[in-house]
């Protein structure tokens, strides 16, 4: 297990090499000067000049994304364009109103796709298994800020039961209750597109595993039906479904930044948009490198809850 | 990002065995789709926004960029069944006119990457070795990042317009398509046609286009759809955020920008309802006909 360990964490270095190298590629080959932002109209070239040099933009990209690789070995990520701050400081405070969507959003998803999908697979054809086929294919076809904006309209507008936006009230009392509040609607929004793939997708895992000889037995051995749909078949029909942890995970990411920006959430997508419309590229890296170690992350961990679910698997 | 969706009707329904010769392999198909209801739906309304689509400047009303002066109110009146948008300009004629923006993108963008995808995926799956290698590892970085972080950052250092956005779709999406078509050539290569083909002297480039290729088309094709309505709801979230299709040019994203202000979202939905809806509908629309192609072109996934 060790040693699969090791083994994929050493492929996935040169992926986010390569993810690193594309992103840096891109940025400095793109035309317009980050400089052009930064200068005042007083400034001489002579000015100008010395802030090229001073950014470090004065040397070709290879060198430059060189010199960033290794500044980044030994744990620095930059110097924010804008502010002269440590892209760290400012990617930190980020992290965590993220981090609480996000996973918000990703319990939501499975605490409400893995019993209703078991309902919809043990009632196939009922109407609350149409229902979910209904709601995977809306889910997947409404736009994620159509969404946002109709749950403000109806919640936050009309009905007046949730806040239009931020992740706590300004300048209240704060606490976990006035951010949970806050955190309702958003969660609801991003988690609604993945919430419909999975509920199909554990309908068809259940499907396939009743199916099984397993599951006949243990009708036939006079269990009581919570114990075959549950602990029989449940258990195993689980075992696939793992498998879109790690495909929701950049999908929710990517959702995020739009999430983010519809409610005016202060994450990291909202920072994204920031540093894109802002042309810091030094934020942009980092924020690149660490979606993509998230959506790698994510991939490990879901082969290795495979293997833990699953004890057929066996890494070596 | 495309997950199959095994949805609408699943009754078990029965190939017709009494006729196995009146109908071809593309017979079969279409008779199979047509008995999809939901996605001869969506070809119907398909077919309506590509009417809107194509003939879009005969049927507005009025010029989707000229600002209406002769009316003193923005809200919906006889003259402007949807009202006008911020700027005072019909939003039904822009509606309209945003139709094309939107196809055009889905259609555009699909169109470049599935060409892509199918050029690498083949000589990925065919030739194999240190082929195959390179063109995954390059598949597997660009699947790295979150595929809408990545088309974000590069629309924005890019420009943002119209062009840029297919251009990026188009560059970005192959991966999945390519990975699609490596494991399809995989498996046709070993197959005894192919074997035959190649026994006869059949070239590379033959093999590949002539046997392979029509034996994969398929499941590319359901790609292809799926594909085109993901591919136009990145373009509305693009636009809606300022990064793809320009104002004054309408596309039901930009519409949407409207709506990022609280008054507009509360006292006027009819500057922000319809365009939502038009991306919702289309987008349902393609879903419907990618599933029920899906369904007729693999009856085995019928389940």
């Amino acid at each position: 297990m060790l040693r699969y360990l090791v083994r994929r964490l050493l492929v996935a270095l040169p992926v986010l090499l390569g993810v690193t190298l594309l992103s840096y590629a891109i940025i400095s080959l793109a035309p317009g000067d980050p400089v052009d932002l930064l200068i005042d109209p007083n400034m001489s070239a002579h000015d100008i000049e010395q802030m090229r040099i001073r950014l470090g933009l004065d040397k070709p990209w290879p060198v430059r994304y060189a010199k960033w690789l290794g500044e980044l070995a030994r744990g620095n990520l930059g110097y924010s364009y804008l502010t002269g701050r440590p892209v760290a400081e400012r990617i930190a405070e980020r992290v965590g109103p993220t981090l609480s969507l996000t996973l918000s959003a990703f319990l939501l998803t499975y605490l409400v796709a893995i019993p209703v999908g078991v309902i919809a697979a043990t009632r196939q054809y009922s109407w609350i298994d149409y229902l979910t086929s209904f709601f995977a294919l809306a889910g997947n076809s409404i736009p994620t800020f159509f969404l946002g904006l109709a749950m403000i309209y109806v919640f936050s507008l009309k009905l007046d039961l949730f806040p239009t936006g931020g992740s706590a009230t300004l300048g209240g009392p704060g606490g976990w209750l006035d951010r949970l509040h806050h955190l309702v609607l958003p969660a609801v929004v991003l988690s609604t597109t993945g919430m419909g793939r999975t509920m199909r997708f554990v309908r068809s895992a259940m499907l396939e595993v009743t199916r099984q000889d397993f599951i006949r037995t243990a009708w036939a051995k006079g269990l009581s039906r919570r114990a075959v749909i549950y602990k029989h078949a449940l258990r195993n029909a689980l075992i696939p479904v793992v498998t879109l942890l790690g495909l929701e995970l950049p999908t929710l990411i990517g959702g995020a930044v739009i999430t983010e920006s519809v409610f005016g959430w202060p994450g990291m997508g909202r920072l994204t948009i920031e540093a894109i419309s802002q042309r810091d590229y030094p934020v942009i890296m980092a924020l690149n490198l660490l979606t993509a170690l998230m959506v790698l992350a994510g991939q490990l961990l879901t082969d290795l809850l495979y293997a833990l679910v699953d004890p057929r698997i066996r890494y070596s | 990002m495309l997950l199959a969706l095994p949805l609408a009707r699943r009754e078990a329904e029965p190939e017709t065995p009494g006729r196995p010769d009146d109908a071809t392999g593309a017979r079969q198909v279409i008779r199979r789709f047509l008995r999809h209801r939901l996605a001869v739906m969506g070809l119907v309304i398909l077919a309506a926004l590509a009417v809107l689509a194509l003939f879009g400047r005969q049927i507005a009303p009025h010029d989707p960029n000229a600002i209406i002066a002769d009316v003193t109110t923005d809200a919906p009146s006889p003259g402007h069944p949807l009202g006008l948008d911020p700027v005072g300009r019909d939003n039904l004629s822009r509606l309209i006119d945003a139709t094309r923006i939107s196809l055009s993108v889905g259609v555009g963008s699909v169109a470049i990457y599935v060409t892509i995808g199918v050029i690498l995926g083949a000589l990925a799956g065919y030739f194999g070795g240190w082929v195959d290698m390179v063109i995954m590892r390059l598949a597997d970085v660009v699947l790295s990042f979150p595929t809408l972080m990545l088309i974000l950052v590069v629309t924005a250092v890019v420009g943002p317009s119209f062009w840029n956005v297919i251009l990026v779709l188009g560059l970005l999406g192959w991966p999945p398509v390519a990975r699609l078509v490596r494991g399809e050539f995989l498996t046709l290569r070993e197959r005894e046609f192919t074997q035959a083909a190649r026994a006869l002297g059949a070239r590379d480039s033959r093999i590949i286009f002539r046997h392979i290729l029509p034996n994969a088309s398929g499941p590319i094709l359901v790609a292809a759809t799926f594909g085109t309505a993901q591919a136009i709801l990145v373009e509305a979230a693009l636009s809606f955020l300022g990064l793809g299709v320009q104002p004054p040019q309408a596309s039901w994203g930009n519409m949407l920008i409207a709506a990022q202000s609280l008054t507009v979202l509360e006292e006027k939905p009819w500057m922000w309802l319809p365009p939502g809806l038009m991306i919702f509908i289309s987008v349902l629309a393609i879903n419907f006909v990618g599933d029920g192609l899906r369904d007729a072109l693999d009856p085995r996934l019928r389940r």
